[in-house]
């Protein structure tokens, strides 16, 4: 009898785990059904609720709450001793602590939605314009934000970042991304290798031409280098010469497929939306690349390279590294610290340089968050209140960093500042008022970003559009694929006959419903051009 | 009747336990996940979850036969694993033939283990050691024939070649694998068949030939049917892992699971993954019904179900 009574249990414990799963498994059973954030508060311990009074005062912090934040990056070192730091300032101000996990860059393309479809209760995550902002967005991933429920909730954010800003996170309408408080100047800066310059009696790289004899010389005489290290793509080359080189500008939302060329003072209109393939600039570009290719400036093996560009320029295999001026700063130390001497240019000293979006970094509230008005409270502490601020930002001071002036740090401990490098997980709350830069950052890298700001920075006549694909799915999908057979090789020069490619590129494009597309996206664009 | 069925379980409680594990793995894995197949037909939203977002009917479905690529994709999918399972099944059943038929147990241990190995060498390993084998310019491949006065090969720029270069890797990762359950069932076959066959005169391979092969035939076949019942999933690891999106080998690499997620991994739809791997379900399931009737045709015994 006791023996059957096992059985039974087994059986009913099967049952209840069964049971159980059903409830976990599927993430979308999970959050609120209901897509207007307001009326869908679960289980808020909170009384004073919603549409009750305005009064910031009246926000009840007296229940004290864990906030779980998940961001893009590598974990640091000293992510504990950080967090510690923050936390203190956190309990004081608004009686809750953070937590914060990590998707590494290299799986955020994969993880991110995955993390998001969980079900797991995540309060605060990293979004950005490139960070899936607007495809989870689309997919009510995110909490809506609202000017009331942002005025309320994040009053020194309210304060002090201009509406312009959350203006250009509008999805379909609705705010869902508290952005960076400024709009940064985009623009690629190159990094050259001076002692192999020098070494081969090359003049100074100051224009195209230079740029492209050192990189001639290193691909002849340089054994072990090549002269650009691609890996897998081009994209990087083709944003440096396509992009800049013609001053050319990739639309937002679709910067893989469409662009415009940029006149100082245009009036845009939709159609001088191009697919990229058939501007002239890029066949004159994909010609260049297949006689680069051709002469050995990079691997005929690129496709199949996994080796960072990055990476690759740090181990003195590659002769150029194009990036931001930030990174490309950071990498002129590291080698300058090994006594490599390397230089930045700028090899289209003409070319007009961009604003960027402030949705270009950025936070946001998932559905699944519980504590989403502490969790907003907490993101305007991180922004807005200094030494919460400077804490995710640099990390402990002292330690990690030490303030010179009001604009400036310096780095008394290199080794401690390498367990919490300078920005690595904290961008999502990048605030200009606050920001300082590192007293010892690389020289000619900062001075062409100043002779950007100075002289040839403007803003583009696209940068708050974002193209909706959601009505062209399937389409998309289609030309993403065909893309991702034509581009790279494309872009890589290992083609045999350009206009064969592009040719063939155009039928696959066209096969997508590449017309279709397009006629969706000037149609989208005619209405933000009438705004 | 239910007292005799509750006997029965009463009298199999160890057999029931020792199910049990499997049985809530197979219902939590297999079974709850299935409702899934609802999302291939929706397009989802989490906002209405998984009961509020709105029916598209066969939307989901359009990317994938508009795209000019399914038939392409899927004769790649079906032949790349026609491919591997002949040269799989045939080399994994000459290797255990022959590890078993060795008498000296060092041999066959120190064999065993090296046929083994690469089992465990994940994907990304697998990768990067084909790169350094094939990469164009340092090579050992192209080092190799620079020493000897040959021409470089560009094998990341010749779809061709990876049509021989896949099953073989994918053999060299599987056969040690593989061949253990083979091994296992020679092991499990009368020794005094054999004992008495060779006493009768038979050289080893008529023993072989009429004692070990048809020993195993039923091994075979179960394995051939699980087998068959994947044709149309391919091996994504294998074939993103070692081609990644190297446009000018994918003529003859691409496959559907690498063309659905080539398409797929920036939309932000849920549905349109879901419908894809719905198709391949559906083909699977077709082809293991028929290869199963037909089974089932020749012999009862071999059959699946």
């Amino acid at each position: 009898m006791r023996k059957l009574q096992l059985l039974l249990l087994a059986v009913l414990l099967l049952a209840f785990v069964a049971a159980c799963s059903r409830d976990d498994a599927p993430p979308e059973v999970a959050p609120p059904a209901d897509p207007t954030p307001e009326a869908t508060v679960p289980a808020d311990p909170d009384p004073v609720d919603d549409e009750e009074d305005i009064d910031p005062d009246a926000i009840d912090i007296s229940e004290f709450v864990e906030l779980h934040m998940l961001l893009l990056g590598d974990r640091p070192g000293d992510l504990d001793l950080v967090l510690e730091e923050i936390n203190t300032h956190l309990r004081a101000n608004i009686n809750a602590e953070i937590d914060i996990s990590l998707i590494s860059l290299a799986d955020h393309t994969t993880m991110y939605s995955l993390r998001l479809a969980s079900g797991e209760v995540i309060d605060i995550i990293y979004t950005s314009s490139w960070a899936h902002y607007p495809q989870e967005a689309v997919r009510g991933a995110f909490r809506e934000l609202t000017r009331e429920t942002i005025s309320r909730y994040m009053p020194l954010t309210y304060a002090q970042q201009p509406w312009r800003s959350f203006e250009q996170a509008r999805i379909q309408g609705r705010i869902y991304m508290v952005p960076a408080n400024s709009a940064p100047l985009q623009g690629h800066v190159t990094l050259v290798r001076e002692d192999i310059r020098i070494a081969h009696d090359l003049p100074e790289v100051v224009d195209f031409e230079t740029f492209e004899l050192y990189l001639e010389t290193i691909a002849r005489d340089e054994p072990g280098v090549f002269a650009h290290h691609s890996s897998q793509n081009n994209d990087i080359l083709r944003g440096l010469i396509f992009n800049t080189g013609n001053n050319i500008i990739s639309l937002p939302g679709a910067a893989n497929f469409a662009a415009m060329r940029f006149t100082y003072g245009m009036t845009p209109s939709s159609a001088d939306i191009y697919w990229m393939p058939d501007m002239p600039e890029y066949r004159e570009f994909a010609l260049l690349m297949n006689d680069w290719a051709d002469r050995g400036f990079w691997s005929r093996s690129a496709p199949a390279d996994s080796t960072m560009p990055r990476d690759a320029f740090e181990n003195l295999t590659s002769g150029t590294f194009v990036h931001n001026s930030g990174t490309v700063g950071v990498l002129g130390n590291l080698l300058g610290a090994r006594d490599i001497d390397t230089l930045a240019v700028d090899i289209f000293p003409d070319a007009y340089r961009f604003f960027g979006v402030y949705t270009g970094d950025g936070m946001a509230i998932p559905m699944s968050s519980v504590n989403w008005q502490r969790a907003m409270m907490a993101l305007d502490q991180l922004k807005f209140d200094y030494d919460t601020f400077a804490a995710f930002r640099w990390g402990v001071e002292g330690t990690h960093w030490t303030a010179v002036g009001d604009r400036y740090f310096r780095i008394d401990n290199p080794e401690a500042q390498a367990r919490y490098v300078f920005g690595g997980i904290s961008w999502g709350i990048r605030n200009s008022i606050f920001e300082r830069t590192n007293i010892e950052a690389f020289r000619s890298s900062t001075e062409i970003f100043a002779t950007w700001t100075d002289n040839r920075a403007v803003y583009s006549p696209v940068d708050a559009f974002v193209f909706d694909a959601t009505s062209v799915q399937t389409e998309m999908a289609n030309l993403t694929n065909a893309t991702a057979r034509h581009q790279a090789i494309l872009d890589l020069g290992l083609v045999s006959d350009v206009d064969a490619a592009i040719a063939a590129f155009r039928a696959d494009a066209e096969g997508a419903g590449l017309e279709v597309i397009m006629e969706e996206l000037r149609r989208q664009l005619d209405e933000y051009f009438a705004q | 009747m239910i007292a005799r069925s509750f006997k029965t379980a009463v009298r199999c409680r160890t057999l029931f336990l020792m199910l049990l594990p499997a049985f809530v793995l197979v219902i939590v894995f297999s079974y709850i996940p299935m409702a899934g197949i609802a999302m291939a037909f929706q397009q989802f939203r989490y906002g209405h979850g998984f009961f509020g977002s709105p029916w598209v009917g066969l939307a989901n479905f359009r990317f994938f036969f508009s795209s000019g690529m399914a038939w392409r994709v899927t004769r790649n999918t079906f032949l790349y694993n026609i491919a591997f399972l002949i040269l799989n099944t045939t080399v994994q059943i000459t290797v255990a033939i022959m590890i078993s038929e060795i008498g000296s147990k060092w041999f066959k241990r120190v064999t065993q283990t090296c046929l083994l190995l690469p089992h465990f060498i994940s994907w990304v390993v697998v990768s990067s050691m084909a790169y350094g084998l094939f990469n164009f310019e340092n090579g050992l491949i192209n080092n190799t024939l620079a020493v000897f006065g040959g021409n470089p090969i560009d094998v990341y720029g010749n779809p061709r070649a990876w049509i021989f270069i896949l099953p073989l890797v994918n053999l060299w990762k599987a056969v040690g694998f593989g061949s253990i359950i083979y091994m296992a069932a020679i092991a499990g076959l009368d020794a005094e068949l054999k004992d008495s066959a060779e006493v009768d005169g038979a050289n080893i391979f008529q023993r072989i030939w009429h004692i070990t092969l048809p020993g195993i035939i039923p091994t075979i076949l179960i394995l051939t049917l699980l087998a068959i019942g994947q044709i149309f999933r391919g091996n994504f690891q294998l074939f993103f892992q070692m081609v990644g999106d190297n446009g000018l080998l994918l003529p003859t690499t691409d496959i559907i699971d690498t063309y659905v997620f080539r398409s797929l991994r920036f939309t932000p739809e849920l549905g349109m993954p879901a419908a894809a791997g719905l198709y391949q379900s559906a083909m699977s399931f077709v082809t293991i019904m028929l290869t199963n009737y037909l089974v089932r045709c020749v012999d009862k015994d071999y059959a699946l179900f």
